[in-house]
């Protein structure tokens, strides 16, 4: 079947012919160069031809290692132009390439580094029942890969066009850290949402507190979408000390329930900024929030395409732009189009707050605790800079709530534990206080919160924009 | 010299504030002191982590008396 028209694409044609009306306003900032939008199309036509060269057209799965770049930006622009589905993978994909590359059935590889992009065929003929059946609609793709509870990846398979049809109404276009990453449903939402408005990405080469700030200050950004554990890292760091700021107009956090005491913190360094919490699953998209106060944790979520309602404490969704399905798992949809997040979520006055996933709840001897709640407590405690508290099987109780955590000044950790379980004994009841506090330098400490956060998650790797 | 006796001590103190057990080799049961199921399994925890053991159920019905804990520990650990 041949592939259909722009004409038959509206969402798709709409976001190239904005694009294009750009012109030479800017479109992305690296360190390395600056492209407007008109060079920005150019870069993407050069990469048409050299996709078309090496055996890429629509319906073919392309993956592509690097990070967001203008290069990355103007090959994703170009596969979406020639109908192909993308993949777009990080370095930390290498060791599990082949397991992402047979799930997905990427059939052509680009790696990018020093010496440029190079392309590698994969000899894999995608033969997924799912893409089969999408690559007869001829829309473009995209594949992203989310973590199970089993640690397995699932392959995620979007019709972009589907996707871009939630741009569609103009909105005011931001000067925009890309810091979620390329890989993830998020990142790609933020490019598009960029894109689309007439916003101007500004690429960050490191996910390091300082290298952020630098990008932040050098590209005069705007809107930062980050997470509460890239916030904390940027208040334990004391990077915000040193760069010029003032530019952040807005912060967009969201991924993980937002500690209140980072919340209360992040607003006294950066007053000036608007802080919004997102709410967004690889499955089902980003939907709008909105909170009556911006120093409050309760928000309305939703949107144009958006349906909510909460079943059992528990947030479902139905969304118009939800993914076609899961290319190696059973579709977690039901037949109504509704799907249950697993996210834990409190009610008032037509709002909600949520309070962590399902799954993290430690059951400590029948009675329920929610880390979120006891990580807000630590992370009130002198010279503790970041907290994540989980459960670990023990015979006596069930599950026991234990605490990891970092500090800013050295403290022999006999003396922090003592300290710091009086501090919670103060505030929580009994069966909440970490039963026992082990100490991480902050870099691993993020490394360790990521790997138990993901181990809890049985839906889904929410990622947002 | 700080004893692996003192060092239990110490573990159940911490575990069980602000409650201040009377600790003697003649207690029967943590439980008759004051200690909760709660303080007890802190107390054991740090035991695994401090002299790095692994304390399993059955253990813990051996392991009710700061005595049956100092004879377990000093089993493994040796006397110090």
């Amino acid at each position: 079947m041949p592939a259909p028209s722009l004409v038959e694409m509206p969402a798709l044609s709409g976001f190239l012919a904005r694009m294009a009306a750009r012109g030479a306003a800017p479109a992305v900032i690296s360190s390395a160069s600056e492209l407007s939008y008109a060079d920005l199309l150019r870069a993407s036509d050069q990469w048409i031809d050299r996709l078309q060269e090496n055996g890429v057209g629509a319906g073919t799965v392309c993956g592509y290692i690097g990070q967001f770049s203008p290069e990355t930006i103007a090959l994703f622009v170009a596969l979406m132009q020639l109908r192909a589905i993308a993949v777009p993978l990080t370095q930390n994909a290498e060791p599990d390439l082949g397991r992402f590359a047979e799930i997905a059935g990427i059939e052509r590889l680009i790696r990018f580094d020093r010496e440029g992009p190079t392309f590698s065929d994969f000899g894999i003929t995608a033969r997924n029942p799912l893409i089969e059946d999408f690559r007869r609609i001829g829309h473009p793709g995209l594949v992203v890969f989310t973590s199970g509870s089993t640690g397995s990846p699932k392959g995620i398979l979007h019709d972009l066009e589907r996707v871009l049809g939630k741009f569609a109404n103009e909105r005011p276009g931001w000067r925009t850290v890309l810091f979620l990453m390329m890989d993830h449903f998020g990142g790609v939402n933020t490019l598009l949402s960029m894109l689309a408005n007439g916003g101007v990405a500004i690429c960050v080469e490191q996910h390091s507190p300082e290298k952020v700030c630098r990008a932040i200050q050098q590209g005069r950004a705007e809107l930062l979408p980050t997470t509460p554990t890239f916030l904390n890292m940027i208040l334990a760091s004391g990077a915000w000390r040193h760069h010029e700021l003032s530019s952040l107009r807005l912060i967009t956090y969201g991924t993980e329930p937002m500690p209140e005491t980072t919340l209360r913190r992040i607003r006294e360094v950066l007053p000036q900024a608007e802080l919004k919490q997102t709410y967004g699953l690889s499955e089902l998209g980003v939907l709008h929030s909105q909170s009556p106060d911006p120093g409050s944790l309760w928000l309305r979520i939703g949107g144009k395409g958006f349906e909510t309602r909460v079943v059992e404490g528990m947030l479902h969704i139905r969304s118009a732009s939800s993914m076609v399905g899961y290319l190696n798992a059973p579709n977690p949809i039901d037949a109504d189009g509704w799907m249950n997040t697993g996210d834990l979520v409190e009610q008032k006055d037509g709002l909600i707050r949520f309070v962590g996933r399902a799954s993290e709840v430690i059951n400590v001897g029948g009675q329920k605790v929610f880390p979120m709640e006891v990580e807000s407590v630590l992370l009130e405690a002198r010279n503790v800079t970041e907290a994540t508290v989980f459960g670990v099987r023990h015979p006596l109780l069930g599950q026991a709530v234990r605490a990891l955590v970092s500090v800013a000044e050295p403290e022999t950790e006999a003396a922090l534990a003592e300290r710091l379980k009086d501090h919670c004994r103060a505030r929580l009841a009994k069966y909440k206080v970490p039963l026992r506090f082990d100490v991480a330098e902050l870099e691993a400490h993020v490394s360790e919160r990521a790997k138990k956060r993901r181990v809890g998650i049985e839906t889904a790797g929410r990622q947002e924009a | 010299m700080e004893t692996i006796r003192d060092q239990i001590i110490e573990i159940i103190r911490v575990a069980s504030k602000p409650r201040k057990p009377d600790l003697s080799d003649e207690t029967k049961s943590l439980f008759d002191v004051g200690l909760d199921s709660l303080d007890y399994a802190s107390t054991i925890m740090e035991l695994e982590e401090k002299y790095n053991l692994q304390i399993v159920e059955e253990d813990m019905d051996k392991l009710v008396s700061l005595k049956d804990m100092v004879t377990f520990v000093e089993a493994r650990v040796g006397k110090s």
